[in-house]
């Protein structure tokens, strides 16, 4: 690595390190809360939940699967050496001062080290294959730090193995890049909508389809069938939100989302040259626009769609206002914590101040999800900038 | 040496800015009492008084929040909310029809703020025969009650948070303070070489 790559890492590395402990999110805490329970010997923690809910502080299910639970619970007992004395006191602490712990700051840190590690990874993922600007960018935009380390999901991890996936197809590596997605889709079912244009990036014969799906299926496979006929798995893992909201707007009972990922995926499959960040970036636009989404879900399509987005300075620009208009969109759903409790490491005091929906409904009388509404209708005006095919001006941003 | 300086001030900036200038710039009252956890079993009775004391160590209290409960929305009784001193003279009163009270919500007051270090809250329901409406509290009488207090000038606020966030620091863990202060030492040398290395090469 030379050393204007090192300075690059470094200086990120050190921004995140003074950065990521400021940020909470509640995630961050149910997922550590079911995760200690590996260390006590539980493997099937749907089981375990259902079994003990009435003497649990926490009771929520957990939703994810069977390999996110056993890989992020070996990391938790890894990093269990480094973690303050009362972290436990804290996962298990559901009480109305349930955070008010001095040591909150390094509990945040330290549980966000994997993602530090995958968000390396991705960068330098995203540095060989489309050079030293992307991998800027990369490390330093705002939206990757916010999706990363404020909302501390561990979409991050998932995202990683879809890039590495990526990788891998570029250099033919044909069993590596599906295996890979295969463990993103392992560890959440998401990139499972990646994985047709993944198989048709070149043109694929029918026998290299079936042993791309094999090669997917292996990790999700292995993973899941010890549960599968467990009905506390099934029960909670059907509580799971994507699918359901894919298909939650419709047009004359038609769902959009699907329609649009089917036209798109078309189109892919129909190019002689492929694009597989275009149609990510389609798809990026479509989902904002068609599906009611959770804010880190943006973060499944953010290193795909860096590359067609800084062809020209009006893209640059279109793109970040598409992208605060989304964050505007989050900030219109009404829960504290995904708002001024982000900040809640640095002083309680800011769950005191209104949040923005109660300041639209008392102060201006508006109605927060109309205006939602009014966000994606926007969206999609500023997506036609990406769809209809202007007459271009030289690149602003090279990739190298 | 010069090469270093940007990245310097901009973690310093960005560490300033987080945890110092933003929460003084947004953060105009601070949270004081928070009593919760209790559960709606005060019935309002029809000119009967229910009261609480309220400490107001800061003598800047700014708001007050009560927890009630009104099944299905039922009852459109008035309560008659008051702030009183230790003498009795009143301060601030509130008046509320049940229709604002839902099943169950907070109820906040905000008022300008009062300097009396205690004062009592009197709450009563004014209605021909006892209310449907109940009162959040403990198996002690304790009410449901939150308190804000507002904080002083902008100027005080930087100081205060300043001095509240070196607070909080003290009360981490000492080895990890410890660690992770060498850690961002280290890593910063480490950056100072390579700048330095960089220009030398120039």
């Amino acid at each position: 690595m030379n050393r204007k790559l090192k300075i690059i890492f470094i200086f990120a590395l050190i921004l995140r390190l003074i950065l990521a402990p400021l940020f909470y999110h509640r995630d961050l805490k149910t997922q550590n809360f079911h995760l200690q329970f590996l260390s006590s010997g539980v493997v099937n923690i749907y089981q375990y939940i259902a079994d003990h809910k009435s003497e649990l502080p926490y009771r929520d299910t957990f939703n994810y699967l069977p390999l996110t639970y056993l890989s992020l619970a070996s990391v938790q007992n890894l990093l269990k050496p480094l973690l303050p004395g009362d972290f436990y006191v804290w996962i298990n602490d559901w009480s109305a001062t349930q955070d008010n712990y001095p040591n909150l700051f390094y509990f945040l840190l330290i549980s966000k080290i994997p993602y530090l590690l995958f968000d390396f990874g991705i960068a330098y993922l995203l540095y060989k294959i489309y050079g030293e600007n992307i991998l800027k960018i990369w490390l330093y935009n705002p939206f990757s730090f916010y999706f990363i380390y404020v909302l501390a999901n561990f979409d991050v991890i998932p995202v990683f193995f879809t890039v590495l996936a990526y990788y891998y197809l570029r250099q033919n590596k044909e069993f590596l890049a599906f295996f890979s997605l295969g463990l993103a889709v392992a560890l959440k079912l998401y990139p499972l909508m990646f994985f047709p244009f993944f198989l048709f990036y070149y043109r694929p014969k029918i026998k290299k389809i079936f042993l791309a799906t094999l090669y997917l299926l292996l990790p999700l496979i292995f993973s899941i069938v010890p549960f599968i006929t467990n009905s506390a798995f099934t029960n909670s893992f059907s509580g799971s939100g994507l699918t359901q909201k894919i298909f939650e707007i419709k047009f004359f009972h038609l769902p959009l989302f699907p329609l649009v990922y089917t036209l798109v995926f078309l189109k892919y499959f129909f190019s002689k040259t492929k694009s597989l960040e275009f149609s990510f970036l389609l798809l990026f636009l479509a989902f904002i626009v068609f599906v009611p989404f959770h804010s880190q879900w943006l973060l499944w399509f953010l290193p795909f769609v860096i590359l067609p987005v800084i062809k020209t300075k009006i893209k640059t620009i279109t793109f970040l206002f598409i992208l605060l208009l989304s964050l505007a969109y989050v900030a219109l759903i009404n829960d504290q914590y995904l708002f001024w409790g982000h900040l809640i490491p640095i002083s309680f005091d800011f769950l005191n101040l209104p949040h923005p929906v109660e300041i639209i409904v008392e102060r201006f009388h508006q109605d927060p999800a109309l205006i939602q509404q009014d966000i994606k209708i926007f969206v999609a005006f500023l997506s036609l900038i990406f769809i209809i095919p202007f007459r271009e001006k030289n690149n602003t941003l090279s990739t190298n | 040496m010069k090469k270093i300086i940007p990245y310097l001030l901009i973690e310093i900036t960005l560490l300033f800015f987080f945890t110092i200038l933003f929460p003084s710039t947004v953060i105009r009252e601070g949270i004081g009492q928070n009593i919760e956890g209790g559960k709606p079993i005060i019935s309002l009775e029809n000119n009967k008084y229910y009261t609480q004391e309220i400490s107001n160590p800061t003598g800047t209290l700014n708001s007050i929040s009560l927890q009630l409960k009104n099944p299905l929305i039922q009852d459109n009784s008035l309560i008659s909310i008051e702030i009183l001193d230790t003498d009795g003279n009143l301060k601030r009163d509130f008046a509320i029809y049940g229709s604002n009270i839902g099943d169950p919500s907070w109820i906040k007051l905000k008022f300008a703020p009062l300097s009396e270090p205690t004062l009592l809250v009197r709450i009563t329901a004014d209605t021909p025969n006892d209310s449907s409406l109940y009162l959040f509290a403990d198996d002690n009488g304790q009410i449901d009650l939150k308190t804000t207090y507002r904080y002083q000038a902008f100027r005080s606020r930087l100081i205060q948070n300043y001095q509240s966030q070196i607070k909080l620091f003290s009360q981490r863990s000492f080895w990890h303070n410890f660690s992770y202060l060498v850690i961002i030492i280290l890593l910063n040398l480490y950056l100072f070489k390579l700048v330095n290395e960089a220009q030398s090469k120039k």
